[in-house]
C-alpha cells in the first residue's frame, strides 16, 4: 500500500463528494482505489481481449432440438455453476401442438432417469425450446445496472463484472427472459472439478450465460454447442457473411423471442421443419464428470 | 424534560429489543446463512424488503406536506405538528435506506454507489443520489424549527425565513426529486407489465402523499391521547382529513384507468396481472381498493369526521396503500415469463420478516426517544383568521 500524497487526496475527494464528474476521472478514483482497498471497482474483471470486428451470435434450430438437455448440463459443468443455482443458465421448455407448454425448465431431479439425457430422437408431437441470456443489443439488464456491472462489450456480449456488483437485482427484474441466476448461498465447488478459466463468483451477486466469454474471445464454440448431440445449435459471428449463422439467419425462416421489447436479441431461432431430420440417432451414453448427477 | 411515566420505558425496551433481533437476524443473512434463507428466488427476486422500502419512502412526504402547510400556506395552526411532522419524514427515509441496504446482496459495495460506482441511465443511481439531499434538508428543517421552539415558538426573522424556504424546499424536492424517479424506477422495467405504465410515477406521488398525511394523523391522534391534551384543535385535524380524501380519490381514479386500460388493450401481461388480482391476491387487492374507497367515504361525509372516524380512516388508508406496495412489489413479479415456468410464489421467511420488524421498531424507537429529548411545540395555537 503507497501513501497517498496531497494531490490523490484531494482528487479523491473531489470526485467521491461531487459525484457528477466524467468517466476518465473515474477511472483514476477506480486506481486510488485499488491502491488503498486492493480491488478496483471500475475496471472489469477476467476479461479476455475482444477479437476486433467480432459480433458473436448463435442460431437456435428448433427442427433439430432434441430435448436432451445436455447443453444445460454441459454449461452448468463449464461455467462452475453451483448446485445451489437453478435452474442453470439454460431453460428448455417442452412445448405440444395442443396444450402448448407442457414440460419442466428442468428436471424436477438431477438423476440421470429424470434428466432426459437418454432423449435420442426427435419426437413427433414434442417441440423443445432452449432460453438462455440473449445478449440484446438494446439489453434492458445493462440500461438498468445501477453501477455499471453488466455492460455491453463490443464483440456483442453482455458481460458481468462480478466484482462491481451490489447485489440489487434490479436487473433480473428488468430482464424479459429470465436468464440472470442470483447467488442466494456461497457457491461451493470442489477444487478438483473448478474449471479454472472460469472465475468463481461469491455470495449476493449476479450471475448469467456469457456465451462462453473464456473460449469464444479465443475462437472456440460455446460449450452448448459442442454439447449438443444433434447440432441444433450454432455460434458464430454475424460481421462475416460467410459464416454459417449469416447464411442461416438470410435463408430460413427464423424469430427472436419478445421481438416487441425491442431488446433486439443475438439469438435466432429456426423453425424448419423437423420431418428433414426425423431420423434416429445412436443412443448415447450418458456424459460422464456432471456434478450433480446421481 | 418531561415526566417519563414505567409504559415509557417498556416500550422503548421492547422496541429496543425487537430491532436488536432484526439486527441480529440481518447479520445471520448477510455474514452467517446467506441471502438464501430469504423467501426471494431467481423468480420473484424482490421481495418484502423493496416492499418497505416503497412504503416508507412515501411515507417520508408527510414531513414536507405539513411543513409546506406551516411554512407555505401560513396555517399557523398546523405548528405544534412541525418538528413531529420532520422526525417522522427523517426516520421514514432513513428506514427505507436501511431496507434498501437489507436487499442489496453486497451492501458495503453499495455504500459507493452514487459516487464512485454509477451507471447514468440507471434509475437506481438517480433514487441513491437523492436520500443524502433529501436528509439534508430534513435535518436542516428540524435545526430551525427546535431553535424557534427553543426560542419560545417565535424565531427571529433569519430562523422563520430559513425554515419556510427549507419547508418549501423540501416539498418539491421531495415530490419531483424523490417520489417520481421512484416510480420511473419501476415504471421504466418493460419485461412487467403491472409496472410499464406511464401513470406510475404520479401515482407514487399521490400515493406517498396520502400515506404521509394519514401517518400524521395516526400520530397527532395518539399523541394526544398519550398526553392527554389536544395537539391540534380538531378542525386542523378535520382539514388534514380532507387533504386526505383529496389524494385518496386521485388515487382511486388513477387506479381505476390502470386496470381498465390494462383490461380492455387486452395485453396477455396485463390480463395476467388481472386475473391473478382478482384470483389468487383478490384479499390483498380488495384490501387495497376497498379499503381506500371506504377511508375516503368517511372522510368525505361529516358523520365521518369524529376523532375516532379520522383515526379509522388514516389506519385503513395505511394498511390499504401497504397492501398495494405488495401488489405493486410481489404481484407484479409473479406472472412467469415463460409459460413453461409454472406458478410462481413468494412467502416471506422468518428471517426477513424480522429484520423487516427490526427496522421498523428501530424507526419507532428513535422517533420516541428524540420527541422526549428534543423540544416540542406543545401549545395549541388560536387560528388567526
Amino acid at each position: 500500500m503507497k501513501k497517498l500524497d496531497r494531490r490523490e487526496f484531494v482528487k479523491l475527494a473531489a470526485v467521491a463528494g461531487g459525484g457528477s464528474l466524467w468517466s476518465p476521472k473515474l477511472r483514476a478514483v477506480g486506481d486510488i482505489i485499488e491502491r488503498i482497498t486492493g480491488f478496483n471497482p471500475t475496471k472489469p474483471e477476467g476479461a479476455l481481449e475482444v477479437i476486433p470486428g467480432a459480433r458473436f451470435v448463435m442460431v437456435i434450430d428448433l427442427g433439430k432440438c432434441i430435448g436432451c438437455r445436455r447443453c444445460a448440463y454441459a454449461c452448468k459443468h463449464e461455467n462452475n455453476i453451483p448446485d445451489t443455482i437453478s435452474p442453470p443458465y439454460i431453460m428448455v421448455f417442452e412445448t405440444q401442438s395442443k396444450t402448448g407448454v407442457s414440460g419442466y425448465y428442468q428436471p424436477p431431479k438431477m438423476t440421470v432417469k429424470d434428466a432426459t439425457l437418454m432423449y435420442t430422437k426427435l419426437r413427433k408431437d414434442k417441440w423443445y425450446m432452449p432460453v438462455q441470456c440473449n445478449h440484446c443489443d438494446d439489453a434492458p439488464c445493462v440500461k438498468v445496472c445501477p453501477t455499471g456491472a453488466t455492460y455491453k462489450a463490443s464483440d456483442g456480449i453482455v458481460m458481468i463484472n462480478y466484482k462491481k456488483c451490489i447485489g440489487c437485482r434490479y436487473c433480473m427484474t428488468a430482464c424479459p427472459y429470465q436468464a440472470r441466476r442470483f447467488n442466494w448461498w456461497e457457491p461451493e465447488i470442489p477444487p478438483e472439478l473448478r474449471n479454472p478459466l472460469v472465475p468463481m463468483r461469491e455470495e449476493g451477486v449476479v450471475e448469467k450465460c456469457t456465451f462462453c466469454v473464456h473460449r469464444t474471445r479465443k475462437g472456440r464454440n460455446t460449450r452448448c454447442v459442442e454439447a449438443c448431440p444433434n447440432k441444433a445449435r450454432i455460434f458464430g459471428n454475424i460481421n462475416d457473411p460467410d459464416s454459417e449463422v449469416s447464411r442461416l439467419i438470410a435463408s430460413e425462416r427464423n424469430f427472436r423471442l419478445k421481438e416487441d421489447l425491442n431488446t433486439n436479441p443475438r439469438i435466432w431461432y429456426l423453425t424448419r421443419p423437423k420431418e428433414k431430420h426425423m431420423r434416429w440417432y445412436k443412443p448415447l451414453p450418458p456424459p460422464k464428470g456432471i456434478r450433480g448427477l446421481r | 424534560m418531561k415526566e417519563t411515566s414505567r409504559a415509557f420505558y417498556v416500550f422503548i425496551t421492547l422496541m429496543f429489543i425487537i430491532a436488536l433481533w432484526g439486527g441480529y437476524n440481518w447479520v445471520r443473512i448477510m455474514f452467517i446463512d446467506g441471502v438464501g434463507i430469504t423467501g426471494s428466488s431467481d423468480f420473484v427476486p424482490w421481495g418484502v424488503y423493496i416492499i418497505g422500502f416503497v412504503f416508507f419512502v412515501g411515507a417520508s412526504a408527510g414531513a414536507s406536506m405539513i411543513g409546506l402547510l406551516i411554512h407555505g400556506f401560513g396555517r399557523e395552526d398546523y405548528k405544534p405538528l412541525g418538528t413531529r411532522a420532520i422526525l417522522v419524514g427523517f426516520l421514514s427515509l432513513m428506514a427505507a435506506v436501511l431496507f434498501l441496504m437489507s436487499d442489496v446482496g453486497n451492501p458495503f459495495r453499495a455504500m459507493l454507489l452514487p459516487a464512485v460506482l454509477r451507471n447514468t441511465t440507471s434509475m437506481l443511481v438517480y433514487t441513491s443520489m437523492t436520500y443524502a439531499g433529501f436528509a439534508a434538508l430534513m435535518l436542516g428543517e428540524l435545526y430551525y424549527a427546535v431553535k424557534i421552539t427553543r426560542r419560545g415558538g417565535v424565531g427571529s426573522h433569519m430562523q422563520e425565513k430559513m425554515a419556510k424556504v427549507l419547508a418549501i424546499l423540501a416539498l418539491l424536492f421531495a415530490l419531483m426529486v424523490v417520489h417520481a424517479p421512484h416510480g420511473a424506477l419501476f415504471a421504466f422495467i418493460t419485461a412487467r407489465e403491472m409496472w410499464n405504465t406511464p401513470l406510475l410515477p404520479p401515482h407514487f406521488v399521490v400515493v406517498a402523499i396520502a400515506s404521509g398525511i394519514s401517518i400524521m394523523i395516526l400520530v397527532t391522534i395518539i399523541t394526544s391521547k398519550i398526553n392527554k391534551r389536544e395537539l391540534v384543535s380538531m378542525s386542523t385535524l378535520i382539514h388534514m382529513g380532507k387533504l386526505l380524501s383529496l389524494f385518496l380519490i386521485i388515487t382511486l381514479f388513477l387506479d381505476f384507468f390502470d386496470f381498465l386500460v390494462m383490461n380492455y388493450s387486452g395485453k396477455p401481461g396485463g390480463k395476467e396481472i388481472w386475473h391473478l388480482l382478482t384470483g389468487r391476491f383478490a384479499t390483498l387487492f380488495i384490501i387495497n381498493t376497498a379499503g381506500m374507497f371506504v377511508a375516503m367515504l368517511i372522510l368525505v361525509f361529516k358523520w365521518g369526521r369524529t376523532i375516532k372516524g379520522l383515526f379509522i380512516a388514516s389506519a385503513l388508508t395505511v394498511i390499504a396503500i401497504v397492501a398495494y406496495r405488495i401488489n405493486l412489489v410481489v404481484v407484479a413479479q409473479t406472472p412467469p415469463l415463460f409459460p413453461g415456468i409454472g406458478e410462481v410464489y413468494y412467502i416471506p421467511t422468518v428471517p426477513e420478516m424480522a429484520v423487516v420488524a427490526g427496522i421498523i421498531a428501530l424507526a419507532l424507537f428513535l422517533y420516541i426517544v428524540l420527541t422526549k429529548v428534543l423540544p416540542m411545540e406543545e401549545t395549541v395555537p388560536e387560528i388567526s383568521k
